[in-house]
């Protein structure tokens, strides 16, 4: 099953240039600027992981964060943030993120690397199912 | 009515010898000191020289009269606060207006009465006297002013410097993330390209690619320093907002001392020799440990820096002071801070480090730091000898 990604940023040079530099390496990524959007498109079609900035007008990223793992706790959530505080931190760990990346974005070899620990997540779960005999034709689990 | 502790000194200008002998006599009585002219020239010349607290001028005189004296020395800076009491016959009124208008102040007829005069002698020296602290208490009080303006400015300027950092802070983020993301990619796209290229052997031929190839990869690195320094400015501006009001617990500032020099032990091998005497039991302090603890780093590598390349020493002191302190003194034998220079180490970005070493931020925060924790920290340095820095943090127990 391939490995979708979608990132939410409410600044689309942001957006763009994470599409660009994953795509070039390889991934299946799109990008978003509206989180509602992004919350429509991850319910609608399969993300496996979503990459998304803290401080956004209408919905911030926690807020999001929160409704996808309501939705569909095995999301794996990246959040990314210029807005560094302990409370946003702790948020998103308590809410099951993954991971936070702190803006300027120096290194996204690591962000590909958290990336790569995301999918190998995913992975181990699909088997996991898969061993229970409880996966689908199209991949997903019974509801 | 007393006169100033100071013996006051009269200068006496009379073409008349047995005006002086009668003044000098009366004067000295009363514990007056006396210096003697006989011609107004004369006066002049002693009142610019000894400039007494009081002069008596004599009005007839040849050559040169009182009010010619009067004029003279009012129009000289050195002399002209001087008062002047003249002497005056009795039968010149027109004398004694002229002699008040010219800026005499006050006058005395002849025959002189004694009584009448040491009272006006009186009078005139101590309002001399008078006059010159309220002088000297306006200009204390408007360098006073000035310095305190000042101060308030900066305060004004640091508050300010918080408010807007964390806000800043955030929103400078946001671009350079668009510049050193993009760089990340760019650098993936151009080894694709310079992969290309290599195995076209036209490429190899064309000096301008071959420049372009060769000059690339330093370019890139450039942004990324300069994306770099933004980001260090940016941190380091956070650090002076701290949002986050930072949890005080009780601490050992010995330990966090200890804790500094480990991480700044590869800075300071070299060239610093560290000498430290630690009191034992001192009272612990309530302290956020890292922000202390960054203070202390701070003033380790300005030792290091002021210290260079030609060995030094750094000497570490911590004591309990008689007030329910604790004293630490950063002391070292590095270059020092010129006397001109001084007053602003504190100021935000102030920094005489060449351009591109350092970010100016590291005394204001310590000094935000030190405030926080309701401490003094002052400086003290000798061009060419040395820097010391003496920093009190209260332990929050009454002597």
């Amino acid at each position: 099953m391939k490995i979708r990604l979608i990132v939410v940023d409410d600044e689309k040079d942001i957006t763009d240039l994470l599409v660009r530099h994953f795509a070039f390496k390889g991934y299946d990524i799109v990008g978003v600027n509206d989180p509602r959007q992004a919350l429509a498109m991850i319910e609608e079609e399969n993300f496996n992981i979503v990459i998304s900035d803290i401080v956004m007008p209408i919905m911030d990223g926690l807020e999001l964060l929160r409704r996808i793992k309501n939705y569909n706790g095995g999301i794996q959530v990246i959040m990314i943030t210029g807005y560094v505080t302990m409370h946003n931190i702790l948020t998103a760990m308590r809410r099951g993120a993954e991971t936070v990346f702190f803006k300027p974005l120096n290194n996204l070899d690591r962000l590909e690397e958290a990336i790569g620990q995301c999918i190998s997540r995913i992975e181990m779960w699909q088997n996991i199912l898969r061993e229970l005999g409880a996966l689908g034709k199209t991949g997903q689990p019974y509801a | 009515m007393n006169l100033p502790e100071t013996r006051p000194l009269t200068l006496i200008v009379d073409d008349d010898p047995l005006t002086h002998k009668m003044l000098s006599y009366m004067l000295k009585k009363d514990r007056i000191g006396v210096l003697e002219a006989f011609s107004g020239e004369e006066g002049i010349q002693i009142a610019k020289d000894k400039l007494p607290d009081l002069v008596l001028l004599d009005v007839m005189m040849p050559e040169m009269d009182g009010f010619e004296v009067i004029k003279r020395l009012k129009a000289d800076r050195k002399t002209a606060e001087i008062p002047i009491i003249f002497l005056s016959a009795k039968s010149s009124p027109s004398d004694r207006v002229k002699g008040l208008e010219l800026g005499a102040s006050d006058f005395v007829s002849k025959p002189v009465d004694q009584g009448e005069l040491l009272a006006r002698i009186r009078t005139q020296i101590k309002l001399k006297r008078q006059e010159e602290a309220l002088r000297e208490y306006t200009q204390n009080l408007e360098k006073m002013v000035e310095s305190r303006t000042r101060q308030l400015i900066h305060a004004d300027r640091l508050a300010s410097l918080g408010t807007l950092s964390a806000g800043i802070a955030h929103e400078i983020n946001n671009p350079t993330t668009f510049i050193t993301g993009n760089l990340q990619t760019l650098e993936q796209f151009w080894a694709k390209i310079v992969d290309y290229l290599s195995s076209h052997p036209q490429a190899a031929q064309d000096v301008k690619i071959q420049y372009i190839i060769k000059e690339f990869p330093g370019m890139i690195r450039s942004i990324r320093a300069g994306a770099d320094r933004i980001s260090n400015i940016v941190a380091g501006l956070k650090t002076f907002a701290r949002k986050d009001s930072p949890r005080k617990a009780p601490t050992q500032v010995n330990e966090l001392i200890e804790e500094a020099l480990n991480l700044t032990h590869n800075r300071l091998k070299y060239y610093v020799n560290v000498e430290k005497s630690l009191a034992p039991d001192l009272p612990a302090i309530r302290a956020n440990g890292q922000h202390l603890v960054q203070v202390f780093v701070n003033l380790m590598l300005n030792s290091a820096d002021a210290i260079g390349d030609k060995t030094g020493l750094l000497k570490i002191s911590s004591e309990a002071t008689s007030d329910g302190r604790v004293r630490l003194i950063f002391s070292d034998s590095g270059e020092g801070i010129p006397p001109d220079v001084i007053d602003k180490i504190f100021d935000p970005f102030f920094t005489t480090k060449p351009l591109g070493q350092g970010t100016g931020l590291g005394l204001s925060i310590t000094h935000g730091i030190i405030r926080d924790h309701e401490g003094t920290i002052d400086v003290e340095s000798t061009r060419g000898q040395g820097t010391t820095f003496t920093i009190t943090l209260p332990t929050g127990k009454r002597p």
